[in-house]
């Protein structure tokens, strides 16, 4: 067994979490609220140092400039203040109108490659699979075409190959939970008791 | 069946528990093979030479870090091994952390900071920074995350923009992941990306493979092993392997168990 | 002009990185101006990540100065949140407290507080999860396939069972999703151009 602190403080974070799974305890909510802490605090931290290293230090070296943005953000803490917590709407505004024009960039990236990567020769059973299950799961989403026989057909292959993603996702989902179980045991049965070698 | 019914679920708890952790105490050794998305990757990683630059963008945080770091730690390892120079930044700030550990681990083994390797530190801004990070290098990072000026490094010579990078590979375990790396830098840059994901994210990100959008990707713990048994290092995600198939094999059972009792239980009900 | 003006801030700098995406060549001063924007964009993100920490300090403190019952866990949060500050900007981060702080106690919070889903999955799975209809059996079995398939003890019980779960990744699970990125990416541009043209206004909130 360890008998460092900083492995007993892990352990009886880690352990205080797990407490949960007996019942809901106010142990765990404690950790709980000190996980909130330190994980606010750590966003105090580089939210800091960006602001200093990318926005103050350049400023002051010539780049004037840059007083804009920092004036920017300081105006988002005036939603604080109820008379002029309107004006906390102009950085987020900024970042909404930049983060919008930016995302635009997903009409090449996730529409027009994905669509020319659907477009592949029927050479093999499994590319006829895979154009068929893109164009019926897209069926299924086409929620304002007439309703006919080919469109409900289509839409219920799409169901299916929608239903099999979402298999996929489960496996995956169950598959990934596990390993952050097996880090949490390699951390608590192998750094402090030294049971896995 | 009644009684499986009405069984305590903390009791499938202990169950869970016990199986995941009988294989760390006890490996049982079941080998497992390299999957077609690991071994692309992996090829494209062994393609670089020693003196090339890449970036390693460390994107994920303390909540999914057992399932994904061990991938980072693997291939950068490999990339150290290979004597590739490696420039890290992140876009999650949690990042900076593991890649300082990941950093502190080969400045034992002999490695230079600034000449073998960088960490550049965190930006906000998610895809904002990344595109902004992607146009001028220098402009978002006047100095790495120790305080030292970016001139003043010898491995950020001659980088100026996300186009000087030989390849980009990043970890995620959310946003941003390969699509907002793809939108960013992939689609406008055309450098290579190689993306690790937890192995939630791994089915939706296959579709930027068959696409070429992605020059490889791993998933999860699994690609951590796969990665580890391909290069020829042995780590934990290797061992813990034996832990994921039992897991694997308990929820399998629980499913199976609750479908069966589901079935009955409607047998019953139609015959009342 | 409480709302006129942020949705002209919004429109405008969308525009600008708009006209300097699609017309890098054609309006070089638009490609310069989006390059300076998006820079100003990562200085405003790193302002409101204090803003998560600005609220939780105002709620937690009314909480402690008017001893709420259980004040005590918003005197844990305040003081733990107080020390990772003053060990990160402070005493630096190769400090022995910043260690401490983030990996034996951060580190393994995050951790085991994530991994408690595996076995609410656990417990779902017996519960929850039944084949009810053809869609949820396929989804079922999809899952199953996965589970054995990437699993090294399902190669070893079946060589099919890895080759099963591939097949199953890259054509059914590839066609599904390749569809719902094909649905986002048109959702995403549609809703881009209206918060750009002011027809979606939920980000400026109430009055």
């Amino acid at each position: 067994m360890s008998w460092e602190f900083a492995t007993w403080l892990a352990a009886i974070a880690t352990l205080a979490i797990y407490s949960f799974l007996y019942s809901p305890n106010k142990i765990f909510t404690f950790f709980e609220h000190v996980y909130v802490g330190v994980g606010a605090g750590y966003g105090i931290v580089f939210g800091y140092n960006a602001i200093v290293r990318q926005g103050w230090e350049p400023m002051l070296k010539g780049k004037w400039i840059l007083i804009i943005p920092m004036i920017l953000g300081l105006l988002l803490f005036t939603r604080f203040i109820k008379s002029i917590s309107w004006v906390s709407r102009l950085p987020l505004a900024f970042l909404v109108g930049l983060g919008a024009a930016l995302s635009m960039k997903a009409i090449e990236s996730d529409f027009l490659v994905q669509i020319r990567a659907t477009m592949i020769p029927w050479s093999s059973l499994n590319n006829i699979l895979l154009v068929l299950g893109t164009v019926t799961a897209l069926t299924y989403f086409f929620f304002t075409f007439p309703d006919s026989k080919v469109v409900r057909s289509g839409a219920l292959a799409g169901r299916w190959f929608l239903m099999a993603a979402f298999g996929a996702a489960f496996g995956n989902a169950v598959m990934g939970r596990i390993s952050l179980l097996i880090g949490e045991l390699q951390f608590l049965f192998k750094d402090w008791i030294h049971l896995i070698h | 069946m009644d009684f499986l019914m009405r069984l305590d679920r903390r009791w499938l708890y202990l169950i869970v528990f016990a199986v995941v952790l009988w294989p760390l105490v006890l490996p049982l050794g079941i080998p497992f093979r390299v999957s077609p998305g690991t071994m692309e990757a992996y090829k494209v990683l062994d393609a670089l030479k020693p003196g090339d630059t890449v970036l390693m963008s460390i994107d994920y945080s303390v909540g999914g870090s057992p399932d994904i770091d061990p991938q980072a730690q693997a291939v950068f390892r490999y990339l150290m091994k290979k004597n590739v120079k490696v420039v890290m930044v992140a876009f999650v700030d949690q990042g900076v952390q593991f890649a300082e550990k990941m950093i502190r681990e080969q400045e034992k083994l002999g490695k230079k900071y600034g000449e073998d390797f960088v960490n550049l530190g965190f930006v906000a801004g998610v895809e904002v920074a990344i595109s902004a990070f992607a146009e001028n290098v220098p402009k978002v990072f006047p100095k790495d995350n120790r305080g030292n000026s970016i001139d003043s490094l010898p491995i950020m010579k001659g980088i100026t923009s996300v186009k000087d990078f030989k390849l980009v590979t990043e970890f995620a375990t959310g946003i941003p992941g390969p699509a907002e790396w793809i939108r960013q830098v992939g689609t406008k840059y055309k450098v290579p990306i190689v993306s690790g994901v937890v192995t939630v994210m791994y089915p939706q990100s296959l579709p930027y493979v068959q696409s070429k959008q992605l020059a490889g990707l791993m998933g999860g713990l699994r690609g951590a092993a796969e990665f580890e048994k391909v290069s020829n290092t042995r780590g934990m995600a290797t061992a813990a392997m034996d832990a994921q198939s039992m897991g694997h094999l308990a929820i399998i059972l629980f499913i199976i168990l609750g479908n069966i009792a589901y079935q009955m239980e409607k047998r019953r009900q139609v015959k009342k | 002009m409480r709302r006129e003006l942020p949705m002209l801030v919004a429109g405008l700098s969308g525009l600008i990185v708009l006209l300097g995406f699609f017309f890098e060549n054609l309006l070089p001063w638009a490609f310069n101006w989006s390059k300076e924007l998006t820079a100003w964009g990562t200085i405003v993100s790193a302002f409101a990540m204090g803003l998560a920490a600005a609220n939780l300090i105002l709620i937690h403190g009314k909480r402690l100065t008017f001893k709420n019952p259980n004040w005590y866990n918003s005197a844990a949060l305040l003081l733990s949140m107080a020390l990772m500050v003053y060990a990160g900007i402070f005493a630096g981060q190769k400090s022995y407290l910043w260690k401490l702080l983030f990996d034996n106690l951060m580190a393994p919070l995050g951790n085991a507080m994530f991994s408690l889903l595996i076995f609410f999955i656990a417990s779902a799975s017996f519960r929850a999860f039944r084949a009810r209809n053809v869609e949820a059996t396929i989804l079922l079995i999809a899952g199953v396939l996965v589970l054995l398939g990437r699993a090294p003890v399902g190669e070893m019980i079946s060589s099919y069972f890895p080759v099963g779960a591939d097949w199953l990744m890259n054509v059914p699970n590839v066609a599904g999703n390749r569809a719902i990125l094909i649905g986002a990416a048109v959702g995403t541009v549609a809703t881009g151009l209206r918060l750009l043209l002011g027809i979606d206004r939920s980000y400026l909130g109430g009055e």
